[in-house]
């Protein structure tokens, strides 16, 4: 195709879903994506866990490289979990009947999630690489993707944190595709982009 | 809180459909009992457990569940331990949130304290 017609085609519509367990840095990534891309963020972001408790998303996010015109929506999702303890939110500071409210909101935003799953066409499956990798929910998730046949990437995230340990997950998922970044400081980034382009390439 | 732990034979589970199974499961670690299922469960299955899960908290004596699967063989990767593709994998480990809490080695030996 030459150049003339590549602008004029339009961009694919791809919907981008952010998954993993709580915490991982999921909204911290899909701001980064949307502030890049079409200045905007999708959610906020809290330390303490379950803070994306409904699906969000940002539409009509225009992503190109070189060779790929994207229309991308961002669906960061609710951090997948088989627990939700209110006790877990009061350590954060929250009183009884917050934590309680979280909670609940928290385990729909699970459901919800985990229904999700079959309207995206390409995962990021985001892993806190400060952490041991292998909560049962990331090789759950994956193996999901895996049998629905969707495209996914690995993202070991906070990788400019000295404990950190990058190794140790691709060690654990090996021969899958694995892209390390800090969503924090864009580290790796511009090679997550790459293979989103390239993910993206294999959706029909 | 003294829990159970029942080694759950694959005749036990392997005629069950993936919702019996699921409903098996639930309602034997809702009584405090810690399952060892030679039949593993899917991927698929694992979601679902997940999925209803959520519906059965209650916030007070019931936070949710632990889950853990791998895959038998003799040579080691993590991915076996954890469990990978759509196959039934060797053993799931489904317990209450709060009995176990898990302890791995380097070796890829997965060790499980049960809390007292």
């Amino acid at each position: 195709m030459s150049w003339r017609l590549w602008l004029k085609s339009k961009p694919k519509s791809i919907n981008l879903g952010f998954y993993g367990e709580v915490n991982a840095g999921k909204t911290t990534l899909a701001n980064k994506i949307g502030r890049d891309w079409a200045d905007q963020e999708v959610g906020s972001v809290s330390e303490i866990p379950h803070e994306t408790r409904t699906i969000q998303k940002l539409e009509k996010v225009n992503f190109t490289t070189s060779n790929t015109r994207l229309d991308l929506t961002l669906i960061d999702m609710p951090g997948i979990a088989s627990s939700v303890n209110p006790t877990d939110f009061i350590k954060h500071g929250l009183s009884a009947s917050e934590a309680m409210e979280r909670a609940k909101e928290a385990t729909r935003g699970i459901v919800e999630a985990i229904k999700y799953l079959e309207n995206v066409d390409v995962a990021l499956v985001i892993i806190d690489a400060t952490k041991t990798p292998f909560d049962q929910v990331n090789f759950t998730i994956l193996g999901n993707l895996e049998h629905q046949k969707k495209p996914f990437i690995l993202v070991p995230n906070k990788i400019d944190l000295p404990e950190s340990n990058v190794r140790l997950v691709r060690d654990a998922f090996e021969n899958y595709t694995v892209i390390p970044v800090s969503a924090l400081q864009g580290d790796g980034i511009e090679t997550l982009y790459d293979k989103i382009a390239q993910m993206a390439r294999k959706v029909k | 809180m003294k829990y159970r732990v029942d080694f759950i034979p694959f005749n036990e589970t392997y005629d069950l459909s993936s919702d019996e199974k699921i409903r098996y499961i639930l309602s034997k670690v809702m009584r405090n009992t810690i399952l060892v299922l030679e039949s593993g469960l899917t991927h698929r299955e694992e979601l679902e457990l997940i999925q209803r899960t959520m519906g059965e908290i209650d916030y007070q004596d019931f936070i949710g569940i632990k889950l853990f699967s791998f895959e038998t063989g003799d040579d080691f990767k993590w991915s076996k331990l954890f469990g990978k593709g759509n196959k039934n994998k060797g053993f799931t480990i489904v317990a209450p949130n709060e009995a176990v809490s898990v302890i791995k080695d380097k070796r890829g030996i997965l060790s499980i304290r049960i809390t007292q």
